[in-house]
């Protein structure tokens, strides 16, 4: 019994402590707001008495009457015109050389040789998604560039699965090289049409801030996964393209970032991510592997810098702000 | 074997179920010591627990109005049974394993030269714990195979592919679909095996997929349970004891309905790496009280009408898309019965958890398509991957003891 006792006396602190959790009205109204910045984690040790964690949750939300998301002032839209101004001009450059080994690759489907295709087919792949920040920026364009069949009646051999995933359907499948001839014409005309788009693309801030670190969280879900990229398995390539992209953008972003408390551990974690990416490349003979090439240590230590820097990049968005968050208007039946 | 007695079960069982509290108790009291004192009221919760029945035969099948038990498995067979009296032999013997189990039974004794007809895995007395064996047929099953293509019911097609959906084969559709319910993991896990067992030649495992319920952690008692992105789910169900919301929604007039099953991967590192107020306008409630957003608690309305620009509750946040709570959209509804999974990690070292979305209506092409269809932009769907399920028909039940799921197909 003697064991028993402080149990029982735990029980009925956390007990009171819900109860005092509920009757200050936790989660209505306006009031609801844990800010990233609340040092919850900081208070709770597992040492601490149920009631102490309850307590020091309460005063939390009591105190947190602010809106914000971030403790940091929220920045004017206009100061992001420069980096996504800049941001273009990369995009666009990278879209005309895209142009290019577009028409390479059509040339070497023409040619009927899988090894030159495959080849070809990377170089491309790899520097459309080089183009990273502009995903989702155009639409039907983009679907048709490199949609995936999962929504398709047909699946795969629905007509309307076109871009770089179909080739690769065809590149790394059983089908005759020269099949793939007329979907890559299709690709070098959808190039094109979105070179043509970038200079008029509408990028807004908040999408912008977004993207930062949502090129990677799609590196993490899409490629490293495997998921879309069944066919060639190239996950690896795609993510050190995405890598590259988020530089870019980060890069662009320093101005907002600068004296914030994302920017250097996020330049860490692509320092780290390139270094891991280098030393895979050493160790294929310089060429990044097909994800089923990579030993288990290589996929381990990739995994590992992707996720680290993931949890940093998840700070940029709320950092780069434009507004406090709007407080949500109370439901007012009566 | 015979039925199970209670009175016996309370004898009989005492030391078996005293495993399961000793490990119960150890999560309340930490410091509970190999020889752990006498915990007889923990005992008899368990037991009390384990001696739980649903009722198997009626005129429609368990496991679709019941409060669901913490375990699950689902779980698709094809057939591959050589003529159609052989598969609806085999539907029999499913049927009738299924209903023993779900009624509890004391093994008796056999020749020891022989194998078991039990595996054994619950000991010599299997307690109901609140089993349910639910069996539904795809849409695949109803071809020449078995001379059923005139007898496919109305309504049920194979599941369609819906816009973001990216479902690998072998974890979608199949012939017949068994949905296991129970209290205990090894109850679930127990039924499964001895069910595959009696069905061994005929139906072929093709995919399968363990769920569990997040325990009720209240605040209050009709509080919601959490999904795995935290939010609250279920709070606008219908309400399943009012028989003729039921039968508006779920149940045909035969007392068969249809069942979507569909696993959605949550991508829930990336979840995590959302600002709360991103993830609450996604899903238009607070994630602490489950109320809808502006409001204070759980089960108030969201009152769209009075919000028609979404200045509270954003025009794509998810409640408000899949449940727009206007006269034209309540024939929409249905009842949702879903399970938390949890298997393990994909090649990028993130997490397999998920949802197996469970939901049961009259006619997915009025019902569940449109509500999916409209949900196919919300934003939520950069977080969420559906791999597989699929639709099907959930047969009239039993009848009586004598009863089997499907024998109105083989008439």
């Amino acid at each position: 019994m003697s064991k028993a006792l402080p149990l029982a006396v735990a029980g009925v602190a956390l007990i009171a402590g819900f109860v005092l959790f509920t009757a200050l009205g936790v989660g209505g109204g306006s009031n609801h707001t844990v800010t990233r910045s609340t040092p919850i984690k900081a208070v709770l040790t597992k040492h601490e008495s149920a009631i102490a964690r309850y307590s020091a949750q309460v005063s939390i939300r009591e105190a947190g009457t602010s809106n914000r998301l971030s403790e940091d002032q929220p920045i004017a839209p206009r100061r992001f015109d420069g980096p996504i101004n800049a941001y273009r001009a990369y995009a666009a450059l990278q879209a005309r050389r895209l142009n290019g080994e577009a028409a390479r690759l059509r040339a070497a489907i023409a040619s009927g040789s899988r090894a030159r295709a495959q080849a070809a087919w990377r170089t491309a792949f790899a520097r459309y998604l080089r183009l990273g920040a502009v995903y989702g920026a155009f639409g039907d364009l983009d679907t048709a560039i490199d949609g995936q069949p999962g929504g398709l009646a047909g699946g795969a051999q629905d007509p309307r699965f076109t871009g770089l995933h179909r080739i690769e359907s065809v590149l790394w499948g059983d089908r005759p090289v020269r099949s793939a001839a007329p979907f890559a014409a299709r690709l070098a005309r959808d190039i094109r049409r979105l070179r043509t788009a970038i200079p008029d693309s509408e990028i807004e801030p908040l999408d912008y801030a977004t993207r930062a670190h949502e090129i990677l969280e799609d590196a993490q879900r899409d490629f490293l996964s495997g998921v879309d990229v069944p066919w060639s398995r190239e996950g690896v390539l795609a993510t050190a393209s995405g890598v590259i992209a988020t530089r870019e953008v980060i890069g662009t972003l320093r101005p907002l970032l600068g004296g914030r408390d994302a920017l250097q551990p996020v330049q860490l974690g692509l320092s780290r991510i390139s270094a891991t990416l280098r030393s895979i490349r050493r160790h294929h003979h310089g060429a990044l592997p097909a994800l089923g090439q990579l030993t288990v240590s290589e996929r381990e230590h990739l995994d590992g810098s992707l996720s680290w820097l993931l949890e940093r990049l998840q700070l940029v968005p709320g950092e780069l702000e434009t507004q406090d968050t709007p407080v949500i208007p109370r439901l007012r039946t009566r | 074997m015979k039925p199970i007695d209670r009175r016996h079960f309370l004898a009989g069982s005492l030391l078996a179920v005293g495993g399961a509290a000793g490990a119960a108790g150890a999560i309340t009291g930490a410091d509970a010591g190999p020889t752990a004192p006498d915990d007889s009221a923990g005992v008899a919760a368990a037991r009390e627990g384990l001696l739980k029945a649903v009722a198997f035969d009626g005129p429609r099948q368990a496991g679709v109005t019941n409060p669901p038990p913490a375990q699950a498995t689902f779980v698709a067979f094809d057939a591959v049974s050589p003529n159609a009296s052989e598969l609806a032999s085999a539907l029999r013997s499913l049927t009738y394993k299924a209903r023993a189990l779900a009624h509890g039974e004391r093994l008796l004794p056999g020749l020891v030269d022989d194998p078991t007809p039990d595996s054994g895995t619950l000991g010599s007395v299997v307690a109901p714990d609140s089993l349910t064996v639910t069996i539904g047929f795809g849409a695949s099953l109803f071809d020449d195979r078995y001379g059923l293509a005139g007898k496919k019911p109305d309504g049920l097609t194979p599941m369609p592919a819906f816009a973001t959906d990216q479902l690998i084969p072998s974890q979608t559709h199949g012939d017949v679909l068994v949905q296991i319910c129970a209290g205990q993991r090894d109850t679930v896990v127990h039924t499964l095996r001895e069910l595959t067992r009696a069905v061994r030649g005929e139906l072929e495992l093709r995919w399968a997929i363990d769920g569990f319920q997040s325990a009720r952690r209240g605040p209050l008692p009709r509080s919601s349970t959490r999904n795995l992105f935290a939010f609250r789910d279920g709070t606008a169900n219908p309400e399943t004891k009012n028989a003729s919301i039921m039968n508006q929604l779920v149940w045909r007039p035969d007392g068969s309905t249809i069942q979507v099953v569909r696993i959605i991967r949550m991508h829930v590192e990336f979840w995590d790496r959302v600002g709360l107020r991103e993830q609450e306008n996604m899903i238009g409630r607070f994630r602490d009280s489950g109320a809808p957003l502006g409001g204070t608690h759980e089960y108030e309305d969201p009152r769209y009408d009075l919000d028609p620009k979404g200045d509270r509750i954003p025009l794509d946040a998810h409640i408000r898309l899949a449940n727009p709570r206007t006269r034209q959209t309540a024939s929409e509804r249905i009842l949702r019965r879903g399970y938390n999974y949890h298997r393990g990690f994909d090649s990028a070292g993130a997490l397999d958890q998920g949802l197996i979305f469970s939901a049961f209506n009259q006619d997915p092409a009025r019902q569940f398509a449109v509500i999916q269809n409209r949900l196919s932009d919300e934003p939520m769907v950069d977080y969420i991957t559906p791999v597989g399920g699929g639709y099907f028909w959930v047969a009239p039940g039993t009848g009586g003891i004598s009863g089997w799921a499907g024998q109105t197909l083989f008439a």
